[in-house]
């Protein structure tokens, strides 16, 4: 029971892939954070793992079937996606773009009610219901989209565990708002999701993730815990720059400092 | 802005609505005092001039009016949500366009071809071909949209385009066409109501009772698809099937209203848009109150382009252009730095 993505190849220009054999298993309790660096393929096997492209080869399967058999509904109950960017040229208000998370969902307007309104404390964003999109900033604006996709697997489905995809969630957020973040995600871990996120901080990464996935050019080039992947000469390679791995003063992860 | 409730425009909207329905059928060449429009309005025509002047002309007429703006503005709200796009109107899928150039070729170079009709038929055969003009249009403007999943850029463009090319051959039609001719060809590119039947009435009406409840059955799909097509898909609907019904939805509507009244422009622009800024954008409450507040805008456009110049009329279309376009510049200055 899980979200899985198994020998995928898949190119976006013929004869060039992005992806080249890559498989990756999304588990349910666990967050996992993709790096690596821009190109490196990350943002499209997020989209084939949702459905969004479809591979040349390879297959994704969600609960052991293949994700585009699944009905449009059925699929967004257990699979929500934050993409990287949001085009929204209308005026809604807050609370109504959390709403929108509910829609996959026949639970009824009182329970939709509370979830949001869960959901929009969650992501410190009760004083804001009332507004309008356009009036609030950029990076409430990402934490917006966060309590939306929160809100569209808020509770557990008799289907089985629900999975979160998330493409550079942090883009835009204050320190303060990126560590309650992944404070978030953490609490939905614990909740029975799998999360999968793409990330750049590598030391958020590092904190909070319980696996650590590591593409450069289309390839999954290491994979495990924090402190198996983030060795100095790993990322030296992979990211092109001189780092020092040293142990967190205050928590027990590695600390990754560019030289 | 602050938002309006929709509990208070709707009563707003009826009360007005009362009121506008009365001076519509009071308003004419022939005055109809107030005291034999109710007698004529509940006892029915009758056999004086002033009933079947309310009962053959000016019931039609304002029915149509409100039927051709319901429609209009409903298929207004529908394009808008489909390209994402405030600025965007029926016309630029080519509908209007289409339908207005078979109307044009049929008057103009097979004109022996309502004479050919059995008598019963005749009234029927340019709503008729403008219909199938605008299904036509929007059928070419999605064949060529069609690859890559009827990209809004892409359909915009092929619907520029073909808006062109119909533009040339209309030119064409109007160069070749006889003084006559010419009269009828500018009845369809400004718009009128002064045909109104009750057959245009009964058929407008069936297209908008079919076609309201189903865009209103897109309300969710369509709020899904403001964030973008990907996250409209992530909420787990299907978008290129929801975007082909949003095409043909306003293809028909608008195709069904072009055929009785001519192009009749900005009432699928505006009201969607004056809509929106009174309540937000929740397709819930925009559906039904554009279509309210489409059918009153123009009832009163047609109701000043019978007034202005009595006993003489505009063309509705003039009226509608008149005011829509200066308040198009307003909606363009006011989205600067957002859209463009």
């Amino acid at each position: 029971m899980t979200l899985r993505a198994d020998q995928l190849t898949l190119s976006l220009i013929p004869g060039q892939p992005v992806l080249t054999d890559v498989s990756i298993r999304v588990t349910p309790g666990k967050v996992t954070a993709l790096v690596g660096q821009n190109g490196a393929g990350k943002s499209t096997l997020l989209k084939a793992l949702s459905g969004e492209l479809t591979p040349e080869q390879g297959k994704v399967t969600l609960h052991d079937k293949p994700i585009h058999d699944w009905e449009g509904q059925d699929r967004a109950r257990l699979l929500s996606v934050l993409p990287q960017q949001h085009a929204l040229n209308f005026e809604f208000r807050v609370e109504e773009v959390v709403t929108l998370g509910r829609y996959p969902h026949g639970t009824g307007h009182q329970r939709d009610k509370q979830i949001v309104k869960e959901a929009l404390a969650l992501c410190d964003l009760s004083q804001f219901s009332q507004r309008s999109i356009d009036d609030i900033s950029g990076g409430e604006r990402q934490r917006v989209h966060l309590a939306r996709v929160l809100a569209q697997i808020w509770e557990t489905q008799p289907e089985g565990p629900c999975f979160l995809l998330l493409d550079e969630p942090t883009t835009g957020l204050d320190l303060s708002h990126q560590q309650a973040l992944f404070k978030a995600v953490q609490y939905f871990a614990r909740r029975e999701v799998g999360i999968l996120l793409v990330v750049h901080d590598l030391n958020l990464a590092a904190r909070y993730a319980d696996q650590v996935v590591l593409m450069h050019q289309g390839h999954i080039v290491a994979q495990g815990t924090p402190d198996q992947v983030f060795q100095a000469d790993t990322l030296q390679r992979y990211f092109d720059l001189a780092v020092t791995v040293q142990r967190h003063p205050r928590h027990d992860c590695p600390l990754i400092i560019p030289d | 802005m602050k938002q309006v409730p929709a509990a208070w425009l709707w009563a707003g909207l009826i009360g007005v609505f009362a009121v506008t329905l009365l001076a519509s059928l009071a308003t004419g060449p022939t005055h109809l005092p107030w005291s034999a429009l109710l007698k004529h309005l509940f006892t029915g025509p009758g056999d004086d001039l002033q009933g079947l002047i309310l009962w053959q002309i000016r019931i039609p007429r304002t029915l149509l009016a409100l039927c051709v703006g319901a429609l209009l503005a409903v298929c207004g709200v529908l394009i808008q949500g489909l390209f994402r796009n405030p600025l965007a109107e029926p016309g630029l899928m080519g509908v209007s366009s289409g339908a207005t150039l078979m109307v044009v070729v049929v008057l103009v170079l097979a004109s022996s071809l309502p004479n050919a009709l059995p008598a019963a038929l005749r009234p029927f055969l340019l709503p008729l071909v403008a219909f199938g003009g605008g299904l036509a249009a929007t059928r070419l403007v999605m064949l060529i949209g069609q690859s890559n999943h009827y990209s809004p850029l892409r359909l915009i463009l092929a619907g520029v385009a073909f808006n062109m090319v119909a533009a040339a051959g209309i030119g064409l039609c109007a160069y070749l066409a006889t003084n006559e001719q010419l009269r009828t060809l500018t009845f369809w590119s400004l718009g009128s109501f002064a045909a109104a039947s009750w057959s245009g009435v009964a058929i407008t009406a069936a297209v908008l009772a079919i076609i309201a409840p189903l865009a209103y059955r897109l309300w969710r799909p369509l709020n899904a698809l403001l964030l973008g097509e990907s996250e409209c898909r992530h909420l787990g609907f299907d978008v290129p099937v929801l975007k082909r019904r949003i095409v043909y939805l306003s293809a028909a509507g608008v195709g069904a209203a072009v055929a009785f009244t001519g192009i009749i422009g900005f009432i699928g622009l505006v009201v969607p848009h004056i809509v929106r800024m009174l309540t937000g954008a929740d397709h819930r409450r925009l559906l039904p109150l554009s279509l309210a507040l489409g059918a009153l805008l123009t009832l009163w456009a047609d109701w000043l382009a019978r007034s202005v110049l009595s006993p003489a009329e505009l063309p509705v279309g003039i009226i509608t252009s008149l005011l829509g376009g200066p308040f198009f510049i307003y909606l363009i200055h006011r989205q600067r730095g957002r859209l463009l």
